[in-house]
């Protein structure tokens, strides 16, 4: 019988390998970041309009004080 | 700090989490008499793009004493020079005290403002685009000249002029000036 997992236990089962494997030294997560697959000048192009539409869709904006303020990032704090 | 936890662990999107775990550690490195932390590298990419691009750990500057009080009192285990804790899924990649890019860098560093009473510093977009050039040239990363060019659209999106002179300068200076030119196109 096949086994089911919810959304919750694989997040949590994630966590604990990526965890139990950074102690053992299989896992940086500082070199998860250099990617040395080739892209296609396509997928180049679909990442960067992502990225574009995006910044427009959470346009940044300065506040009063010369905060930058990114809109993604507004938590409501009480 | 319990209470904090608690409303990082609420945050489902790992991104957010990030970013708020970030500026709450700042307010308490500041609250101590740290000088605030000044996220740097991939994180810096992930707040300005607004989670367009990931990352699988924040990399800080920061004073070192107060960081790692704050980071023990939290239960974060170390390893190398990264940080972790599991029960946030947050690793931290403490990468020296102040900028190796100098005062000049230093003086343009960016306040975020994600909350009432909450910050984050973070690397001038300028500075970020040449440390992207440099993984793009130095370390073969095939994504950043792409990353560099986003975030060149991103000042554009909240109205500042780019300093070219500033970026043509850094970009002499760490030899990157062929991918700056390819960055510009």
């Amino acid at each position: 019988m096949k086994k089911i997992f919810t959304y919750d236990q694989l997040k949590e089962i994630a966590k604990e390998t990526k965890a139990e494997l950074f102690d053992k030294g299989g896992f940086n997560p500082g070199l998860m970041k250099t990617r040395k697959k080739p892209r296609t000048s396509e997928e180049i192009d679909i990442l960067y309009e992502r990225a574009m539409e995006r910044a427009k869709r959470y346009k940044p904006y300065y506040d009063e004080n010369n905060k930058l303020v990114l809109p993604y990032f507004v938590f409501l704090i009480h | 700090m319990k209470k904090n936890f608690k409303k990082i662990l609420s945050i489902e999107d790992p991104v957010k989490r990030r970013a708020m775990f970030v500026a709450i550690f700042s307010k308490e490195i500041v609250r101590r008499g740290g000088k605030p932390p000044i996220v740097v590298g991939g994180e810096a990419v992930e707040l300005y793009t607004q989670g367009s691009y990931t990352t699988g750990d924040i990399d800080i500057k920061a004073p070192l004493e107060v960081t790692k009080s704050v980071l023990k009192e939290w239960g974060f285990n170390k390893k190398g020079r990264t940080w972790f804790n599991k029960d946030l899924d947050i690793y931290i990649d403490w990468l020296g005290a102040s900028l190796d890019e100098g005062e000049e860098a230093e003086k343009r560093i960016v306040t975020l403002k994600v909350a009432k009473g909450l910050e984050i510093k973070v690397i001038s977009i300028e500075d970020l685009m040449i440390d992207r050039l440099n993984a793009a040239k130095w370390w073969g990363d095939v994504d950043s000249l792409m990353w560099a060019r986003v975030l060149l659209g991103v000042q554009k999106t909240f109205g500042d002029e780019i300093d070219l002179k500033y970026l043509k300068q850094r970009a002499r200076e760490e030899g990157v000036t062929d991918f700056l030119s390819k960055a510009l196109r």
